[in-house]
């Protein structure tokens, strides 16, 4: 089965990533500026930074603008098309074939996915907040779940270190339960924006609108982001940025760890399961299939990390049996592949402004205003109807021309048509991203029935969001309005479109942390209990969910257990 | 920005090459294409697409900007009609289409095309009035999103196609809104006027 057709000190190194997307591309860097040998094997094909096809079409460069033709979403993108947004002409090359990769559905899950370098780094919301005690402390003092292994402290420098050489812009607010990071300056609110602001702050006494802290970069430090540049405000992010103005691995962690010259990057490398040395009880390596040729390779190292992404670093822990672990790596807690959370959104409210008619913006702001959470954070603000709580992101703009087809109320013709020209009413919407609590029912699993286009087995997701959420969406749909009313906002109405498991793509918790092998598949270094080796730093580790975008947790997470794992092997603990 | 330092920008900012769809994009100017007098359809039928044209005519005209016509709106709805819509939206439009055409001629003994301005101006807007005051009714009703959709009257879907189309297309995204591929940076509160008083194309 699987061979090498090189002596094995040619395909050993001192360290193994697996994935290259955000948590991958940080574990590369780490590793490799610490001096270790690396190699990064990434399943899909290669993208080098500049390589962005699209990033500077324009929609009359489509004969039809972003449209796709319904026969090849049908065919290809039946389940990436959930979005509404991924299946686009300029970023459809982005996303995975659902039916090159399928998974099965007992509940709707919606699994968006990217197999190249940069993975999902490079279509991400860039959305980076950080994670306060009120979420590491939550599951312990309301008894759900197990408790986080780790505190704020642990993870504090991290943050300081991932948001440094990231590059994060925001704007310090001293909110306990949305801590500051190392903010580059952040981006601006427009009009409508800073009316809400006023509004809210005239309002509640609990709440605060702030603009988004986002990864890009607002002024570039050459001597940090070396070649990267500044944002050009295109908001074309999710096609890939030629000026490398946010942060993707792409552009900034990859070329850090080749410029080491430590690190090897495979593209085509689909990592079928881990090598376990019963001797050892450690993994000594990984089988890979290679994408292109189907080739089966074996490679070696002293450490290996799981970047894959929460379900794909899972699905290669369950596909890793052995004697000891029949169920794969990591089960012997029975944890593995459940717990699995994202955030519930698609609820909200929007309004119109009257006023502000000679005003404008200049620019494609790629950011959006946030509301931090403001529920269950003290006696105060503790509510009986759910646990945690949610947080907002939203954005005022001014209509563009579509309000042509039912809202502007003019007859057709001449003057129609040049009314359309000039900007229409200010409109604001915001949209809550809640918490899901852990589940233990709320599962993945392997499906030996259904293969992959490399014959590998493929997942099975039965999660579903319950009471919880649910109490908290109408929560999340009533505040949203009653800020909007209270700031003087016109036409309030509220939305609940409906949220499964995925869309936010966010999905995570499916190999926790904890601080009990018992009751979790990570220790607080986030490495396999059953494996030492074997670090898992993607979404997979998450304790539970928080409601802030999770991307700048797993850089910290993954930073800090690169450092871990070197001390350890240099102490030859591993 | 001038348009002609963008490549020059791009480098130096990044270190990197600009891929070759950018800085044709960037740098390509206006290159309008003229109507042309024979259409080939692939969605409509020859006989119904000269009221097609004059319906898109009517709602968006030659003024001292070109008209929707003269931008090539009906070839391109006739594409994303054709090419990029789901059968079922597809046999909604044409059956709501083809009966009020066929409503139209009974009516007056004459095809849509056939009719003069006016009284194209008036039936086109009778058509928009009707189908404005039915999704109003609509949005009254108790009933889920998809079944809201299915009932959503099909004017509507059509004209979204010829608006789209008419101010996403080129000419209109360069040389009549404000286009500004690469900002550079973000205002957010600053004078209409001092913008040029237009949509930013992009």
């Amino acid at each position: 089965m699987f061979f090498n057709s090189q002596g094995k000190a040619e395909v050993t190194y001192d360290a193994i990533v697996v994935g290259s997307g955000i948590s991958g591309g940080w574990a590369a860097k780490e590793l490799s500026e610490k001096g270790l040998k690396t190699l990064v094997l990434e399943r899909g094909r290669d993208v080098r930074h500049g390589e962005y096809p699209t990033a500077g079409n324009d929609p009359w460069d489509y004969e039809a603008g972003e449209r796709v033709p319904p026969e090849e979403v049908k065919k290809h993108y039946e389940k990436q098309d959930r979005t509404g947004y991924t299946v686009r002409q300029s970023n459809k090359h982005w996303f995975v074939k659902d039916d090159e990769h399928p998974y099965s559905e007992v509940k709707r899950f919606d699994w968006m996915r990217g197999y190249h370098t940069g993975g999902r780094s490079i279509m991400w919301g860039r959305q980076s907040y950080r994670l306060s005690d009120l979420d590491f402390e939550a599951n312990a003092k309301e008894g759900i779940a197990v408790d986080w292994p780790i505190r704020y402290a642990d993870l504090a420098p991290w943050y300081d270190y991932v948001e440094t050489f990231a590059g994060v812009s925001g704007q310090a607010e001293g909110l306990p339960q949305l801590p500051d990071g190392v903010f580059l300056p952040p981006m601006e609110l427009n009009c409508v924006e800073k009316e809400l602001k006023q509004g809210i702050a005239a309002n509640f006494d609990d709440r605060i609108l702030t603009i988004g802290r986002t990864a890009h970069l607002t002024e570039p430090n050459p001597e940090i982001h070396g070649t990267r540049g500044k944002c050009q405000f295109r908001n074309r992010c999710i096609r890939g940025c030629p000026f490398g103005a946010y942060f993707s691995s792409n552009a900034a962690t990859l070329p850090a760890a080749e410029a080491t010259g430590n690190m090897t990057l495979r593209p085509h490398s689909v990592v079928h399961s881990l090598i376990m040395d019963p001797a050892t009880g450690k993994a000594s390596g990984v089988r890979v299939i290679d994408g292109e040729t189907g080739e089966q390779h074996e490679f070696f190292a002293k450490i290996i990390f799981l970047n894959a992404s929460a379900l794909g670093s899972t699905f290669i822990l369950m596909n890793t049996v052995t004697d000891e672990f029949p169920d794969g790596l990591g089960s012997s807690s029975g944890q593995l592949g459940r717990n699995v959370m994202d955030h519930h959104f698609k609820v909200g409210a929007r309004g119109t402004w009257d006023g502000h008619e000679d005003m404008y913006y200049k620019g494609r702001r790629p950011n959006g205003f946030y509301i931090p959470r403001f529920r269950n954070i003290n006696a105060a603000t503790k509510r009986d109807d759910y646990l945690r709580g949610f947080g907002y992101q939203g954005g005022g703009s001014r209509e563009n021309w579509m309000r042509g087809v039912k809202e502007l109320d003019m007859t057709l013709g001449a003057e129609f048509k040049d009314a359309l020209v000039q900007p229409g009413p200010w409109q604001l919407g915001m949209n809550g991203f809640g918490e899901c609590l852990p589940y233990e029912d709320n599962r993945v699993y392997l499906n030996h029935d259904v293969k992959d286009i490399h014959g590998l087995p493929t997942l099975t997701m039965d999660a579903e969001f319950k009471d919880n959420e649910m109490a908290m969406r109408k929560d999340m749909a009533a505040s949203a309005a009653e800020m909007l009313e209270a700031a003087g906002f016109k036409d309030v109405e509220t939305y609940d479109d409906g949220s499964y498991p995925g869309l936010g793509i966010h999905e995570m918790g499916t190999a926790r942390m904890g601080r009990d092998r018992k009751t979790s598949v990570l220790n607080k270094w986030n490495q396999v209990w059953d494996a030492p080796n074997v670090f898992v730093t993607d979404g997979a580790a998450m304790t539970s969910a928080g409601c802030q975008n999770p991307s700048l947790t797993y850089m910290a997470l993954t930073a800090r257990a690169a450092d871990y794992a070197v001390q350890e092997l240099k102490k030859m603990n591993l | 920005m001038d348009r002609r330092d963008v490549l020059k920008y791009t480098a130096y900012l990044t270190g990197y090459a600009v891929t070759a769809p950018l800085t044709s994009a960037i740098l390509s100017g206006c290159k309008s294409e003229p109507a042309t007098a024979e259409v080939t359809t692939k969605f409509f039928s020859a006989e119904e697409f000269p009221s097609i044209e004059a319906m898109i005519n009517t709602m968006l005209p030659k003024t001292d900007t070109p008209g929707a016509v003269e931008l090539g709106v009906p070839s391109f709805v006739d594409i994303v009609l054709a090419d990029y819509t789901e059968e079922e939206d597809q046999q909604k439009l044409q059956k709501g289409l083809s009966a009020w055409l066929s409503e139209v001629s009974n009516a007056k003994g004459s095809s849509y095309a056939e009719l003069s301005a006016e009284d194209q101006l008036r039936l086109l807007n009778e058509l928009d009035a009707s189908s404005k005051k039915a999704a109003e009714e609509l949005d009254d009703l108790d009933l889920d999103k998809e079944e809201k959709e299915d009932r959503a009257p099909w004017w509507f879907d059509l004209k979204s196609m010829v608006i789209g189309g008419y101010y996403s297309s080129e000419y209109i995204g360069t040389e009549v809104l404000v286009y500004d591929p690469v900002p550079g940076a973000y205002q957010g509160c600053i004078s209409l006027s001092d913008m040029g008083g237009k949509n930013w194309s992009l």
